[in-house]
Order: C-alpha cells, then sequence, then structure tokens
C-alpha cells in the first residue's frame, strides 16, 4: 500500500516547512511514485504570515496511477485554507503565467487532487497564451480531482484560457474529471474563455465528466461542457447542482452537442441554458456579489434548498460545502452552488468564529 | 534583491521526450526569490543549491526560469515547452572551490555591480557557466 510523504510548502517558512514554493516542491519531489518510492506525494500547503505563493507549477516528469497520486493541498483542520471568499491571508498561488498557474505539462497519464487552494492568473491578452488557473493538456488518460477551490483571474483583459480548462485527447483507456466544490470567477475573455472547460479532442478513450456543486460566476461561459467529438466509446457527463451566473457573453451552460450519455440534476442559471428547465432564468441572492463573497444569502429563494443530495451518489459521493461545512446525509436538502447556507440563530455559520462554527457542527 | 534555487540532481524519466520536457537537471534554475527570502528544509543539498545575487531585482533573473518552448505553435497559436528550463548553470564545469563551497554551504553569493559585501564569485565569471541550451552559448549579459 502505497504512502504518504507529505511536505509542508509555506512561503513565509514556517516552522517545519519542507518547500517555500509549490514550484520549488514539485522540482523536488517529482518522480516515478509507482516503483520503488510506492508513494502518493502530498503538497500540504501553508501560509504562516499572509505571503502568496508567486511561481507558476508545471506539473510534468511523474508517474502516477489510481493509488501512487499527487495531492496539493490545504488541510482544512488547519488554518490556512480559505474561508470560501478570496482571503489574503491564506494560502494562495498567484501569477501571470504563459499557460496557466498550474499546468499539467505531464505528457504522460496523471492522477492529480487539487483541494482547497487559492489560484489566480492575471496574464493580460497575448496571442497564444492560455493565461489559466489549471490548464490540462493530455494526450493520456488522467485522474483529476480539483476542489473546495477559489479559482479566478484578475487581468484587465484575461487571456483565453479557463479558470479550470482540460482538454481531453486520450486514445485509449478511461480518464476522469471531477470538479465539485469550486468557485470559479473572471475568466472573461470572448474567445474560449470559461469557469471550467472540458474538451474531447480525441477518440479511443472511455470518459467520465463530473461536476458537481460549482459556484461559477462572471465568465465569458460559465460551465463550457465539450465531450461529443466523433467516437463510440462511452462518454458519461455528470453535472449535478451548479450555480451557473453571470456569464459575460458565452451563456452559463455551453454544450457542443447532446451525444454521450448526461446525467443532469438541479443546475442553475441565470439565463435560459442550463440543461435543467425548472432551473432556468433564475435569480440568487449572494451575500456580496459585487466584491465576490458568493456565499449564498440566507434570504435566498432561487438556490437554497433546491439541490440534488449527493451524499450517496454513485460516482462522486461528498457532504460538505466550500467552507468544510457539512451539507448533511442521507435525506437532508441540499443547496445549489460551492456553499450550503446553515444558520445557527439566524446567524450563517461562516460569519461565526472558528471555535463557534465547530461547536455548531458537533450540535448538528 | 534575488536568489536563484537551482536543482543539483537530475530528475529523470525513462521516456527521453518525457525527461526533456519534463524532468529538472542538475543546474537549472527552478525559482527566483528576493534577498531576503529564507529556504525551506528541502531547499538545500542534496536536491537543490542557492545562487545569491544581493541588489539584483528579482524581475532581472526571472527569464531564466522560464522554459524552453517549441520554435512553432501549435493549432492554437499555443507554444508548448521543449525543455524544462532554457538555462542550466553548468555546475560541473565550475572551480573545485566553487563546487565545493556549493556542497559544504549550499550556497554561492556572487557580486553584481557595485555589491560591496563579501562574495565568493562575480557575475561575469558566474555567468559563463550559465548556458542557453537553446543556442548552446553561455550567458553574457549583464545584470
Amino acid at each position: 500500500m502505497a504512502t504518504e510523504v507529505i511536505k509542508i510548502v509555506d512561503p513565509d517558512n514556517g516552522s517545519g516547512t519542507n518547500y517555500t514554493s509549490l514550484s520549488a516542491w514539485e522540482a523536488g519531489e517529482q518522480g516515478d511514485l509507482t516503483g520503488a518510492r510506492d508513494e502518493i506525494a502530498v503538497a500540504k500547503c501553508r501560509c504562516t504570515g499572509g505571503t502568496a505563493d508567486t511561481t507558476a507549477v508545471d506539473i510534468a516528469g511523474w508517474t502516477t496511477d489510481t493509488t501512487h497520486y499527487i495531492k496539493i493541498w490545504t488541510d482544512p483542520s488547519e488554518s490556512y485554507r480559505h474561508d470560501g471568499k478570496w482571503n489574503t491571508s491564506k494560502y494562495r498561488i498567484t501569477s501571470n503565467a504563459y499557460c496557466a498557474t498550474i499546468c499539467n505539462n505531464n505528457g504522460a497519464r496523471l492522477d492529480l487532487w487539487l483541494d482547497g487552494l487559492q489560484i489566480e492568473n492575471s496574464r493580460e491578452n497575448e496571442s497564444g497564451a492560455a493565461g489559466a488557473g489549471l490548464w490540462s493538456y493530455q494526450d493520456y488518460i488522467f485522474n483529476i480531482t480539483v476542489s473546495n477551490c477559489i479559482i479566478r483571474n484578475t487581468a484587465s483583459s484575461p487571456c483565453v484560457g479557463s479558470g479550470v480548462t482540460v482538454l481531453d485527447a486520450a486514445d485509449s483507456g478511461t480518464t476522469y474529471f471531477k470538479c465539485y466544490n469550486n468557485i470559479v470567477y473572471g475568466f472573461s475573455n470572448s474567445s474560449d474563455g470559461a469557469g471550467i472547460r472540458y474538451n474531447r479532442s480525441a477518440n479511443g478513450a472511455t470518459r467520465h465528466i463530473i461536476c458537481y456543486n460549482n459556484t461559477l460566476y462572471g465568465n465569458y461561459v460559465n460551465l463550457f461542457l465539450n465531450p461529443n467529438w466523433p467516437g463510440s466509446e462511452p462518454v458519461y457527463i455528470h453535472s449535478k447542482n451548479n450555480l451557473l451566473y453571470n456569464h459575460t457573453g458565452g451563456g452559463d451552460f455551453v454544450r457542443s452537442d447532446g451525444g454521450g450519455t448526461w446525467d443532469v440534476e438541479n443546475d442553475l442559471s441565470s439565463d435560459a441554458t442550463s440543461l435543467d428547465t425548472s432551473h432556468r432564468n433564475q435569480t440568487v441572492a449572494f451575500v456580496d456579489a459585487a466584491n465576490r463573497d458568493l456565499h449564498l444569502s440566507s434570504s435566498d429563494t432561487g438556490a437554497k434548498d433546491y439541490g440534488t443530495n449527493l451524499y450517496d451518489d454513485a460516482v462522486c459521493p461528498f457532504q460538505t460545502d466550500i467552507d468544510g461545512q457539512d451539507r448533511g446525509g442521507s435525506g437532508a436538502v441540499w443547496d445549489i452552488g460551492a456553499d450550503e447556507v446553515i444558520t445557527v440563530g439566524g446567524i450563517p455559520p461562516w460569519m461565526l468564529s472558528r471555535t463557534r462554527a465547530i461547536q455548531h457542527l458537533m450540535v448538528r | 534583491m534575488a536568489q536563484i534555487l537551482v536543482k543539483a540532481i537530475d530528475a529523470t524519466h525513462a521516456d527521453p521526450v518525457k525527461d526533456r520536457r519534463g524532468c529538472y537537471k542538475r543546474g537549472m534554475p527552478v525559482v527566483v526569490m528576493p534577498d531576503t527570502h529564507t529556504w525551506g528544509l528541502d531547499e538545500r543539498p542534496p536536491k537543490f543549491v542557492v545562487l545569491k545575487l544581493p541588489g539584483v531585482p528579482v524581475e532581472k533573473v526571472k527569464k531564466y526560469i522560464e522554459p524552453e518552448r517549441e520554435d512553432t505553435a501549435d493549432a492554437d497559436g499555443r507554444y508548448q515547452v521543449f525543455r524544462r528550463r532554457l538555462w542550466k548553470f553548468r555546475l560541473d564545469d565550475m572551480p573545485t572551490a566553487a563546487l565545493r563551497k556549493l556542497r559544504d554551504n549550499g550556497e554561492l553569493i556572487i557580486k553584481v555591480g557595485d555589491y560591496a559585501d563579501k562574495y565568493d564569485y562575480t557575475w561575469t565569471q558566474v555567468r559563463s557557466y550559465l548556458r542557453n541550451l537553446k543556442t548552446n552559448t553561455d550567458e553574457t549579459a549583464s545584470l
């Protein structure tokens, strides 16, 4: 059984820091996890003094498989994870990288899990540059999960990349792309910008695309799924509880065609593009959308209590929201989007102190 | 005010193309940080060494951590990575005293411009060991 090898990444070099940037971690740890190392390579990111990690990271030169994978995360039991809104005192990786702030350039199978990160790209529009948050162009099978992340673009004129860009060119085997509980905004380039963009560009592989409970706001297209390149191999698309809001021109939801097997429930759009017709043209109340606090307002009536419970989901079960708060187990009523509104005496938990919020969860 | 973290050991991949595109080799610069930066427990020998360039702005040396890109763009107009880094310090060609210092201390202090404090070598000396892997020529630029 593979051993988790945990290295601490902290730009402030606090006690026990192994690497002061994710880029240095990648350079120091890259290699074959499946062989003698028999390892899960874990970068546990911290931010003990508020300093951002400002070097983009390419993930390349790795050998991974299902049980020997890369995990880059902030541990929610520590105090370095964002609180559901971009937070400059928590761990964040920011860059104006040509391709992406985090780029899969492995050129081989990649098994990667990003969890609880803040990722920013600020590259101004330039021919050829992507300027994405996460970019993955893969000729090989992959297993990529992005969960509980805030991904934003802060360029005044963004490049064509998306918050999460997956270009799937695998021609054999099975690929998995899972994206849940993420907030993505600002990828507004009028050519290809999107919150999450999945594009299939080869035949031969079986594909699973799973997008659950993401809040995608103010991107040119909020959710773009193009899984249906000509080919007969099975493609399974699961899209549930996504909150798609205020696109900047391309539509809240876009897909190339309806081929493949679509499993869609309770995707909400502010325009008329959601595949779930009962959740089109909705109005949602956020805490402070203008300042990108995209927590749901406790007074919301568009997304609150309209989600599908995914606690027992067959392909990607989970129970918490982007804040780590309990959405409730089997039978509970979930909200649409990355945030779950849970009120305690009229006060939502994200407004409580950390101790108070934990007390609340214990009571719940 | 720059320091350059340099990979001191090779990473390898059995596939030569993946090896070239993805793997850091000994001497390749990885990240650039300001003078005041302190390094983590693993950012030292045997994995890494540090070249300190007191007084040099980080922006001036960031070009050394760029990858080498393909000469021609792909169908999307994008220049894909050809090699992990365009530049590489020829560490093994450096004088024995420099290598010993890197091994023992994990760093060299490089004098640039009118820097007046203690140093090991000058930029003019060190840049002649900094190879552009595309042109196969050593750096001649001042900082």
